[in-house]
């Protein structure tokens, strides 16, 4: 056990250390920076001037050891916009899209869970048949056409909650169901195929006819079972979240970590970019690393498989 | 991922797979359906500048905004009104298709071969080549593909062909993992190392005995991945970082309707349902193809 | 750092608002004006960056030396109460007196000297420091209330810039935290004093009680909160349920669906901005737009009227010459103007050997989509097919700055700013690297004119240039937009002369 969390957490620091560089390649074909930075009427030497400020005339591997070490440090360097500490800029608006994503997660979990198990209990049942056509529908809604419905029919017409920002939970409530939306198909597949599976595997048969109460069964050994590939999606899920949440917070006007990626990706404001980046990966590995472990832990048979 | 896939059996007497499974489909609502719904999308496509009433870029500036046929003021010569710049709203929708089309089945056929040869070259070879694909695809993972693909078109530049290929290089993980999973466990089976025996390649054995035997699967991906595509061009546009003007499409057309979305909603409801129609009837066709391949409705 | 900001602007709300009479307290939650924008701004005072939104809020939390009178544009004494021009690079200011920053710092003329020291020093790099800034040679204290500052070279624009973006900071208060200070807390004298923020998002500010009420009155409102929303149709959805009491950046389109609702005010106001077409004009093999007759063809093609009254407004201007109206020194009466004629602009084609047009590249930024769609539409007519390639704005900027545009739509300058023709003419037109038209003698016509203060003399030199634009069509002067500003009709709000709107000066109906 130990070994195996050993190398599992080897390869996530590689993958981490990839990701960055990837990013931080990417982003660098973007262009003189310097030159939008100087303005209209700046001379070319001004131009080089600021370059060498921002560090932008050495090779593309120092920068990115630069950017590394300071990284390691906490650091993730200054915004070209504000010039501001890019950390800073990240936590005052962190608890906003965590808010959301998690609100999200946490509607998406409650909706799909009751729902894919009582589709799994009557496959090609009508709670079966309206579990797809939801899921179906789900999917094929753009998350801003929706979002700007919700505002038009709750915002305005009932006048039920508030619109826009994110000055109290009511304000939450109506981008957290829009992007809930999107992650609740896919949560409620996997919940209905493990169930039926697990349904059908011989523990539960042979606790089904010793007699064991019919919820008991499902609740002690089916679902919990069950729930070991959705806690895994959950860790997937967030990261979707977090990109989804690009569009909503712009819909809905929170400034979380999505708006300001997207603000600066169009101001080409490329140390907030690549933090935003770093945040993604780490999370996402961190997130599916937790998972493994568990899944390692409860079923021993995953240790030996890469 | 665990699958049994009962229809690599051979059967001696029976009708063959193919023609099993083509029976089941026809049988099938939601294939007939979804399948039913692109095939008109692809010949709305094909025969757009038959059916389309005008130019779908021809401006008419005094003629701008006008209802549809259904409200006050419309009228039959602009059955769906005109937009913003006095263009033909159904003709656009009709041109629209195509867009939505050529990225959806563009963005598929481009993951669909990065992710499958990725996961047939882990799944056969296994090892280290099965720990250096899992290490990229891995790490593909933990970037955020919307969030890339915006800085990366912010940085290029929006074009179809653009956009076509950022999303092909980004959306081919889930390929590369279903096919890689399945791949290792036909390898183990007998037939394949009876041809290894009698000498055959890797290349030969991938493309005649497993890849028969994943391409279920793959569809299953390559419909999910198409209808992802089609919304992505949507959202990207929405985001004003789609398709160039004039071409029309969808996405574009909501976002440029989204102006008006409360004086004249209509302008957004349109191409609102025509994108939805479309990712439904992918979907109900991906849906559709796993019930078949998998015809206890297992997953 | 940010956490210690947040709490000390919490800490300051709590004494300010301790510091408010007892009554005030009650309604304060009610005694909120809510205004929305459509932008972020990256700074909010005016020194550091200059934009409609940086001056938005330097507005509220400084004061300059002279005001800009919001109906008349006229410069009334502010933080100065007298000031005499000695010669045409020297003034003597009288600051006024017992003025005192929202910190409670005396404003005398160590304020004054202690800015303007900042403003020259180079170093600092202060957007467009050395285009705004650079001709300020020295400022000396002649007294605790009495300064002197000298320019390098007549600059007959300068008062614009002392109303605009020239606020006064506090000297020991800067001097202690250093000038980006004001960036995240700043401190003035002016009606409102900045309580809480999130950069890019929101901001609260609250009424200066002790304001000196020299040129504008005291505040009215007790609380201002401006909100960040990008999505227009949810700064609508926000209106039309209450959420927001004034909302700033919305356009004509935007308010069709605001019509006939009750309970909502629309003004309109003008601007200074202009938009124009901007071509790649340099004579070289392959470029048709080096051909001046090809550009005259393009000038005529375009049915200004109608792009400029449906997509825009029918309030705002169609433009002939390349300049605002109501920008200072834009004279309307240039002669050629190019009316929409198309035959003649298919004859000019063929003449110069195009007539079966060509391909060009228009770059611009994604919010003029519309405007851009419409031109391609309208060239197409005489064969010119435009590559449209729209792009965020600082995109846009990028690429138009390292001179790499063929065709572009550029819109320029806002506010006070923006109030003389230099400030457009000297950007597009001087040699450097934003100049697509490489006509030395408008350069130097516009150089000259920048530090000409004889008004006749000024108005030839602009005259000359603006004639020489239309002869050689350089550009396709486009429109002027209007500003529209859309309030809930509880709300007392006059248009401003320009687009430098006073939020201190709104108040409460009845």
């Amino acid at each position: 056990m130990l070994s195996f969390a050993r190398d599992r957490i080897l390869l996530s620091v590689c993958v981490l250390l990839t990701a960055t560089f990837v990013g931080f390649l990417l982003l660098q074909a973007s262009g003189d920076l310097a030159a939008s930075l100087a303005g209209e009427n700046a001379s070319a030497d001004d131009i080089a001037q600021l370059r060498q400020q921002l560090g932008l005339d050495q090779p593309l591997l120092l920068r990115y050891w630069h950017w590394l070490i300071g990284a390691l440090q906490g650091d993730l360097g200054t915004s070209y916009f504000t010039r501001e500490p890019v950390t800073g800029l990240f936590a005052e608006r962190l608890g906003a899209t965590l808010t959301l994503a998690i609100a999200a997660l946490v509607i998406s979990v409650v909706v799909s869970l009751p729902l894919g198990v009582f589709a799994a209990l009557k496959p090609n049942s009508w709670v079966d048949g309206l579990l797809s056509l939801l899921a179906l529908s789900g999917q094929a809604v753009p998350s801003f056409w929706l979002g700007l419905i919700f505002i038009s029919f709750f915002g305005v017409t009932l006048r039920w909650l508030p619109i826009s920002g994110s000055d109290t939970a009511m304000h939450f409530v109506l981008p957290s169901v829009v992007l809930a939306v999107s992650a609740i198909p896919a949560l409620a597949r996997l919940v209905r195929s493990g169930m039926i599976e697990v349904l059908s595997q011989d523990y539960i048969r042979t606790a089904r006819s010793k007699g064991l109460p019919r919820h008991r069964v499902l609740m002690r050994h089916a679902l919990r079972n069950a729930l070991l590939p959705v806690i895994s999606l959950t860790a997937v899920q967030l990261g979707a979240l977090l990109g989804g949440s690009v569009i909503v917070e712009a819909v809905f006007a929170i400034d979380g970590i999505g708006q300001l990626t997207f603000r600066s990706i169009q101001r080409g404001d490329f140390p907030v970019v690549q933090a935003m980046l770093v945040f993604v990966a780490l999370s996402y590995t961190v997130l599916t690393l937790v998972a493994d472990l568990m899944n390692a832990w409860i079923d021993p048979r995953l240790r030996s498989r890469k | 991922m665990t699958d049994t896939s009962p229809d690599r059996l051979p059967a001696a007497t029976e009708p063959t797979p193919r023609r099993l499974r083509l029976r089941r489909a026809l049988r099938h609502q939601g294939v007939v359906l979804g399948g039913g719904l692109i095939i008109l999308a692809v010949l709305i496509a094909l025969f757009a500048p038959l059916l389309a009433p005008a130019d779908p870029i021809a401006q008419n500036l005094t003629g701008r905004l006008l209802p549809p046929v259904w409200l006050d003021g419309g009228s039959t010569e602009h059955l769906l009104g005109t937009d913003h710049l006095g263009r033909d709203y159904l003709s656009r929708l009709i041109y629209g298709t195509r867009v939505s089309l050529i990225v959806g089945l563009s963005v598929m056929a481009l993951s669909g071969v990065i992710g499958t040869t990725l996961g047939f070259i882990a799944g056969y070879f296994g090892g280290r080549v099965d720990m250096v694909v899992m290490y990229i695809i891995t790490t593909r993972l933990t970037m955020p593909s919307l969030l890339i693909a915006l800085a990366l078109i912010a940085i290029i530049g929006g074009s179809l062909t653009t956009m076509i290929l950022v999303m092909g290089l980004l959306f081919w993980d889930r390929y590369a993992v279903v096919v890689r999973t399945a791949t290792a466990q036909i390898v183990q089976g007998d037939f394949v190392s009876a041809a290894r025996v009698a000498g055959a390649s890797a290349p030969w054995i991938i493309w005649n005995e497993i890849r028969p035997n994943v391409m279920h699967h793959v569809l299953v991906i390559a419909t999910l991945e198409m209808a992802m595509a089609v919304l992505s061009e949507a959202s990207l546009s929405f985001l004003g970082l789609g398709v160039p003007a004039p071409t029309p499409s969808w996405g574009l057309m909501i976002a440029e309707g989204r102006t008006f979305l409360f004086a004249k909603p209509y302008l957004v409801w349109i191409p609102g349902i025509a994108i939805f129609l479309m990712v439904l009837a992918i979907n109900m066709l991906g849906d559709g193809l796993r019930d078949i391949s998998q015809p206890d409705g297992r997953r | 750092m940010l956490h210690l900001n947040l709490k000390t602007g919490a800490l300051a709300a709590l004494l300010c608002s301790s510091v408010l009479a007892g009554p005030a307290l009650a309604d304060l939650a009610s005694d909120q004006l809510d205004v929305a924008m459509s932008r972020e701004t990256d700074f909010i005072d005016p020194i550091h960056t200059s934009s409609a939104d940086s001056h938005l809020f330097g507005t509220l939390i400084f004061d300059t030396l002279m005001y800009a009178d919001r109906e008349t544009g006229e410069m009334l004494p502010s933080l100065a109460t007298d000031w005499t021009w000695v010669d045409d690079t020297t003034v003597e200011f009288t600051l006024r007196e017992g003025v005192t920053y929202q910190n409670g710092e005396p404003f005398n003329a160590d304020d004054v000297v202690y800015t303007f020291g900042l403003l020259m020093d180079m170093s600092n790099g202060f957007r467009q420091q050395e285009q705004d800034f650079g001709n300020i040679t020295e400022v000396e204290k002649l007294g605790d209330y009495s300064v002197r500052i000298t320019l390098g070279e007549p600059e007959p624009v300068f008062a614009n810039l002392l109303a605009s973006r020239i606020v006064i900071w506090p000297d020991q208060y800067t001097a202690e935290h250093g000038h980006l200070i004001h960036a995240t807390e700043p401190v003035g004298t002016g009606p409102y004093a900045l309580v809480s923020m999130t950069r890019g998002s929101d901001y609260m500010l609250e009424a200066n009680p002790d304001y000196f009420a020299g040129a504008r009155p005291a505040p009215s409102i007790g609380n201002i909160r401006v909100r960040v929303i990008p999505e227009t149709q949810t700064q609508i959805a926000e209106i039309a349920s209450g959420g927001i009491d004034f909302a700033m950046n919305l356009n004509d389109s935007d308010l069709l669906a605001l019509q006939g609702m009750p309970g909502i005010d629309v003004t309109y106001g003008q601007t200074t901005r202009s938009y124009f077409l901007s071509m790649e004009t340099q004579q070289e093999e392959g470029n048709p737009m080096g051909n001046a007759d090809v550009r005259r063809a393009i000038s005529h093609a375009i049915n200004k009227p109608d792009i400029v009254h449906g997509l825009i407004s029918p309030e705002a201007a169609v433009l002939q010459t390349n300049c605002n109206p109501t920008q200072n020194y834009c004279l309307t009466d240039i002669e050629p103007t190019y009316a929409y004629e198309l035959e003649k602009a298919r004859e000019l084609m063929e003449s110069a050997g195009y007539a079966d047009g060509f391909e060009v590249d228009l770059i611009a930024e994604s919010g003029l989509r519309s405007i851009a769609e419409a031109l391609q539409g309208e060239l197409a007519k005489i064969n010119i097919r435009l590559d449209l390639d729209l792009k965020p704005l600082p995109a846009w900027r990028t690429e138009y700055i390292q001179h790499e545009s063929e065709m572009s739509i550029v819109g320029w300058g806002n506010g006070v700013s923006a109030l003389d023709v230099s400030n457009s003419l000297g950007i597009f037109f001087n040699g450097s690297s934003t100049d697509y038209a490489y006509d030395p003698e408008i350069a130097a016509w516009t150089a000259e004119a920048m530090h000409t203060m004889d008004p006749a003399k000024r108005e030839e030199l602009y005259r000359n240039a603006l004639t020489r634009i239309n002869e050689e069509a350089y550009v396709v002067p486009l429109y002027g937009p209007v500003a529209a500003y859309v309030t809930s009709d509880d709300v007392m709000f006059e248009a401003p002369f320009i687009d430098f709107p006073d939020l201190s000066l709104v108040s409460w109906k009845g």
